[in-house]
């Protein structure tokens, strides 16, 4: 019995016993507004906010005069050809629904306010026209299904990016017409020999791909600070191929690059990167003390060597598995870490020179202008995505059993993502967070999201008292 | 309830028990009939969700799970 119980816990709790902002990572709410924004392009709530307002926590700063919709600065064309559900009834025992076709706005940055990496670094610099793009997420961990479903959505909605994550680039990743970043972790799955070490010729073979955009280093990510493992049950003949490692063995990556001691050495291979593939080379890190960022600050300034822009994944960030110990409770979170690593670049000259993308538990307009006045210039969402193409948050994606066919490879399990329809989820998603953040930014005065600083965000805490998160006088 | 009249039965007796016999069938019948459209009918409902829950596309774990998936679908 108690054994039923604690199998049946998860979901009794999802469904009955926890409230609507009490579920981890992700309460009720933040996951119905995924499930409203990819269905019906909707951000509505009825009656109010449920947040607890005598808890501590960042709120954003309204301007008494917020700008007019014609003031703000946004590209509104093309218009997006999408679908959207429309409810015909919703009853206790019947609810009906259909789609419809339907055309929104992409909501665009503007030429001189799109952002630009590697302009003065790349021979081939990458322009982008959205502030919101998918995290690295690699085919084998998300099956085909869910892969194309999200390249086709993200290539729809248009202005954005989707990080193959350390698995390299499938076929699927390529099948919408989205721009491509390639993560390289040290395992360097897709770029290796046959040995295992790291093969020019293949890195070449993939920079020559005009999908592929941009590199990303891994150095760590959020939810695991050491090398990833892979199941040999994971590893068919298709993955094996793409990654370039052996039919179903056991893969380990190490836990950082070989031969890569220092940050030195780090920034000297990446702008080997840079000047073999002619694209943007940026890398993802964790933050875990202000000396660790300062002392990669400092190499970046001795050999002028700057990563086109710097990942900063919080410790709060997610992923296929990984060790409890290691998601839990090493590096810090999205929100403590983004101003360290921004004022640092600041005090080191460096800012100007580069770009941070936030990552970790990102997923509602909100958080993401949170995030992008306390540091950052854009933003990854993973799981926000993962929710998009139906998701359920069922925590089982380490035994590739996900019921959705989403975090699996498992073509039986698959056969339930329909591609056709959640294509169109992650199209309408994306939409309604970019709408949501101008609005925001027309709300907090500004007249683009760009434009967001850490004047925009204060600290409110529990004896009610506010505090600017301006302040880092602490990094001197 | 025997009588002897004309060599053993007499024909209101025959009457009665052939009546009796087809309102015995009758009543046999339709409870057969009940008991099936009982079973049949939840059964004709449960095939008819299945198939639904099997083609349509907008929720992955019906599709996965029909039936047994209505129970979790928010």
């Amino acid at each position: 019995m108690r054994y039923i119980i604690e199998k049946m816990g998860p979901e009794l709790r999802q469904y009955l016993f926890n409230n609507n902002n009490e579920g981890k990572p992700f309460h009720r709410r933040e996951f119905e507004f995924v499930y409203k924004a990819g269905k019906y392009n909707d951000r509505m709530i009825g009656y109010g906010s449920e947040r607890d307002f005598h808890e501590s926590g960042l709120y954003v700063v309204n301007n008494m005069f917020p700008k007019l919709r014609d003031e703000i600065k946004v590209d509104q064309q093309p218009k997006v050809k999408t679908k959207l559900y429309k409810i015909d009834n919703e009853k206790l025992f019947s609810r009906k629904e259909h789609r419809e076709e339907g055309e929104l706005d992409p909501f665009y940055l503007t030429d001189d306010e799109a952002i630009v990496l590697g302009e003065n670094t790349a021979r081939h610099p990458f322009k982008i026209k959205g502030l919101i793009g998918q995290s690295a997420m690699s085919f084998g961990s998300l099956g085909d299904h869910a892969i194309t479903a999200l390249s086709e959505g993200l290539g729809m909605a248009g202005g954005t990016w989707m990080n193959t994550g350390e698995g390299s680039v499938s076929p699927y990743h390529l099948k919408g017409d989205v721009d491509i970043i390639m993560q390289i972790s040290p395992g360097l799955f897709g770029v290796r020999t046959k040995d295992g070490d790291f093969s020019w010729e293949e890195f070449k073979k993939k920079s020559d791909n005009d999908q592929i955009k941009a590199f990303e280093l891994k150095v760590a990510q959020g939810a695991k600070q050491r090398g990833g493992h892979v199941d040999g049950k994971k590893i068919t003949k298709e993955i094996a191929e793409i990654r370039k490692v052996e039919q179903g063995k056991d893969v380990n990556s190490p836990n950082r690059f070989h031969g890569i001691n220092n940050g030195k050495e780090f920034l000297e291979f990446l702008e080997q990167l840079r000047d073999v593939g002619g694209k943007p080379v940026g890398m993802k890190i964790v933050v875990g003390n202000q000396e660790q960022v300062e002392s990669l600050m400092k190499a970046m300034k001795e050999t002028g060597i700057i990563p086109d822009f710097i990942t900063v994944d919080g410790g709060n960030g997610g992923t296929g598995a990984s060790y409890y110990e290691l998601a839990d409770s090493v590096g810090l979170p999205t929100f403590a870490a983004l101003p360290m690593v921004d004022e640092l670049l600041k005090k080191y000259d460096l800012r100007e020179r580069t770009h941070i993308i936030a990552s970790g538990q990102l997923l509602t307009p909100d958080k993401i202008v949170m995030a992008l006045a306390l540091g950052a210039d854009m933003i990854n969402i993973a799981r926000g995505f993962m929710l998009s193409v139906g998701c359920i948050m069922a925590e089982v994606c380490h035994t590739n059993n996900c019921p959705t066919g989403v975090a699996t490879t498992d073509p039986k399990l698959q056969q339930a993502l329909s591609i056709e329809e959640k294509k169109y989820r992650v199209c309408n998603y994306l939409l309604a967070l970019r709408e949501g953040v101008f609005e925001m930014a027309a709300v907090a005065g500004i007249d683009s999201p760009t434009k967001f600083t850490r004047e925009h965000v204060v600290l409110k805490d529990q004896l009610q008292e506010v505090s600017n998160r301006k302040d880092y006088s602490y990094i001197s | 309830m025997f009588s002897l009249i004309e060599g053993g039965y007499c024909y209101y007796d025959v009457y009665r028990q052939r009546e009796e016999i087809e309102m015995e069938n009758a009543l046999l019948i339709v409870i057969v009939s009940l008991i099936a459209v009982l079973i049949l009918i939840p059964l004709l409902v449960l095939l008819r969700i299945y198939l639904f829950d099997v083609k349509q596309d907008e929720h992955s774990i019906l599709r996965n799970y029909p039936l047994l998936g209505r129970c979790g679908i928010s």
